[in-house]
């Protein structure tokens, strides 16, 4: 029997829902990137990035996420930013890798070195693309905190998690 | 001489100049024989010692010399020669010039005796007139190594440290070093190890290498000085049986010259090694307008030079990807 409170409750379960569902679809809120061990979270990194943690000798690990308006495929949006970063004579390739999550999304890994060995900085860029969204996972510091925090950034990456 | 036809007085002063004239060619003879450094032991005998041992020689060979050194024998000698007092042969002291010419005389006798051919009857002379045999370095190259380059790096104080600590590492030193070059020696076998290593500190602009060959220079050398100690030890044999003051003297002198010789051969040798031991590398840095970036700073300053891009989606968000805004933590 459909007294008012029943259809009171019906309604806001159903505008909860669609709710849910609305924001399950962006997937903005709801993407994950686990913290590497001797990071720290940073709040409040909207709207450059979803999110960002740094470690106390000055590694970054953050993470983007743009719409795929173009609907582009992995291989066009890490050819595009790397064609991008490269643009600037400062960064220097040295490989790329393939990676995945343990979730399964195959994605792509661009790293770069900028400066010398002595002075300079790492930069990785992991890339991850949906039909809806390009993710991407910036990670970059000096040479020596960046190797010793390579295994826990590694580790992070394949943590990651669209949602 | 008509001596049948003079008178007797006539014939006892013939007599007595003949007995004077023997008288005096007895006293060049024992003159003579007192010079026995100067001769060989065909003429002196047991101590014609120093002259034996250097040139070994025949009296063939010097009979010219033998008359030069009687002769200068005689005026050396003649203040103590045991001239008979009753020939009427004046002793006198030899002249300013004799020394001199003593000395002309011997350093020829010196010199042309070490350059004869030894006769195969004393080994010791044989052994110190032939240049002494130095160790056969025809397979075995000097080389002097000069090399330069030009890096562009991005700190050019921690890049000049950097290099100097390579050269430490490899056995070298710090030669030279102002605000954006240094110069460091080497050692050689490191040369190339090292200069690889520095290639790497940065972007090279330039580099030139440059090895010089000096073996047969540094045999000449070590030619020249072997021979000049064999002389100057002949000469120190000399000098043990010089007779008097005069002798000693020459001798010194010549020393003295000889000496100042091996000296410069020996610098000059000692300046060859020191160089062909130790390259030389010598770097020129300057900065390469690179992203100036404060690591650990909480707020870091980020300076960024841009080239014109070479491709432009219209997606703003690519530009914002890279080490600056990463790194500018809010």
């Amino acid at each position: 029997m459909k007294t008012p409170s029943n259809i009171i409750r019906h309604t806001l379960l159903t505008v909860a829902s669609l709710a849910l569902l609305a924001v399950a679809s962006s997937g903005c809120g709801s993407l994950r990137l686990r913290t590497p061990d001797g990071f720290a979270r940073l709040p409040d990194q909207a709207p450059n990035y979803q999110l960002r943690s740094v470690s106390a000798d000055g590694v970054v690990l953050a993470v983007r996420a743009q719409p795929n308006r173009v609907e582009g495929s992995l291989a066009f949006w890490s050819e595009a930013i790397d064609r991008t970063v490269r643009a600037d004579a400062n960064y220097v390739g040295i490989a790329t890798a393939e990676v995945h999550t343990t979730a399964g999304l195959a994605g792509r890994r661009l790293e770069y070195v900028v400066g010398d060995a002595a002075t300079g900085h790492r930069y990785w860029i992991a890339v991850f693309v949906t039909h809806a969204q390009v993710y991407v996972i910036e990670t970059g510091g000096a040479h020596g905190p960046f190797d010793r925090a390579r295994p826990e950034l590694e580790r992070a990456i394949r943590s990651f998690s669209p949602g | 001489m008509e001596f049948a036809h003079r008178s007797k007085s006539g014939r006892l002063r013939a007599f007595a100049f003949v007995l004077a004239g023997v008288a005096a060619v007895a006293g060049c003879g024992a003159g003579s024989q007192s010079a026995r450094p100067y001769r060989g032991t065909s003429y002196g005998g047991a101590s014609a010692v120093t002259v034996a041992s250097v040139s070994g020689g025949s009296g063939g060979d010097y009979g010219a010399e033998a008359d030069s050194t009687s002769s200068r024998s005689r005026v050396d000698e003649s203040p103590s020669a045991a001239m008979p007092t009753g020939s009427g042969v004046t002793a006198s002291f030899p002249s300013p010039q004799a020394p001199s010419a003593a000395a002309r005389t011997m350093t020829g006798v010196v010199t042309q005796r070490a350059t004869t051919t030894p006769p195969a009857t004393t080994s010791n002379s044989q052994a110190s007139r032939e240049p002494a045999r130095t160790p056969d370095t025809s397979t075995q190259r000097m080389l002097i190594y000069t090399a330069s380059m030009a890096l562009m790096v991005d700190q050019v104080t921690a890049s000049i440290d950097r290099a100097v600590a390579v050269a430490i590492e490899a056995g070298g030193f710090l030669a030279q070093r102002t605000d954006n070059s240094v110069q460091l020696r080497i050692p050689s076998p490191r040369f190339r190890d090292v200069f690889a290593s520095l290639e790497r500190l940065g972007d090279v602009q330039s580099r030139s290498v440059q090895a010089e060959d000096v073996s047969e220079q540094f045999h000449d050398l070590e030619v020249q000085l072997t021979n000049l100690r064999s002389v100057q030890h002949r000469l120190q044999e000399f000098l043990t049986r010089a007779n008097n003051i005069t002798e000693m003297l020459n001798v010194e002198r010549e020393l003295e010259r000889i000496s100042a010789q091996i000296d410069q051969i020996e610098g000059r040798m000692h300046f060859l090694q020191n160089r062909a031991q130790l390259s030389t590398i010598s770097l020129a840095l300057s900065p390469r307008p690179v992203v100036v970036l404060h690591g650990p700073d909480p707020v870091p300053h980020a300076t960024m030079y841009l080239p014109s891009p070479q491709m432009s989606l219209a997606i703003d968000w690519l530009r914002e990807l890279g080490l600056p805004r990463l790194l500018q933590l809010r």
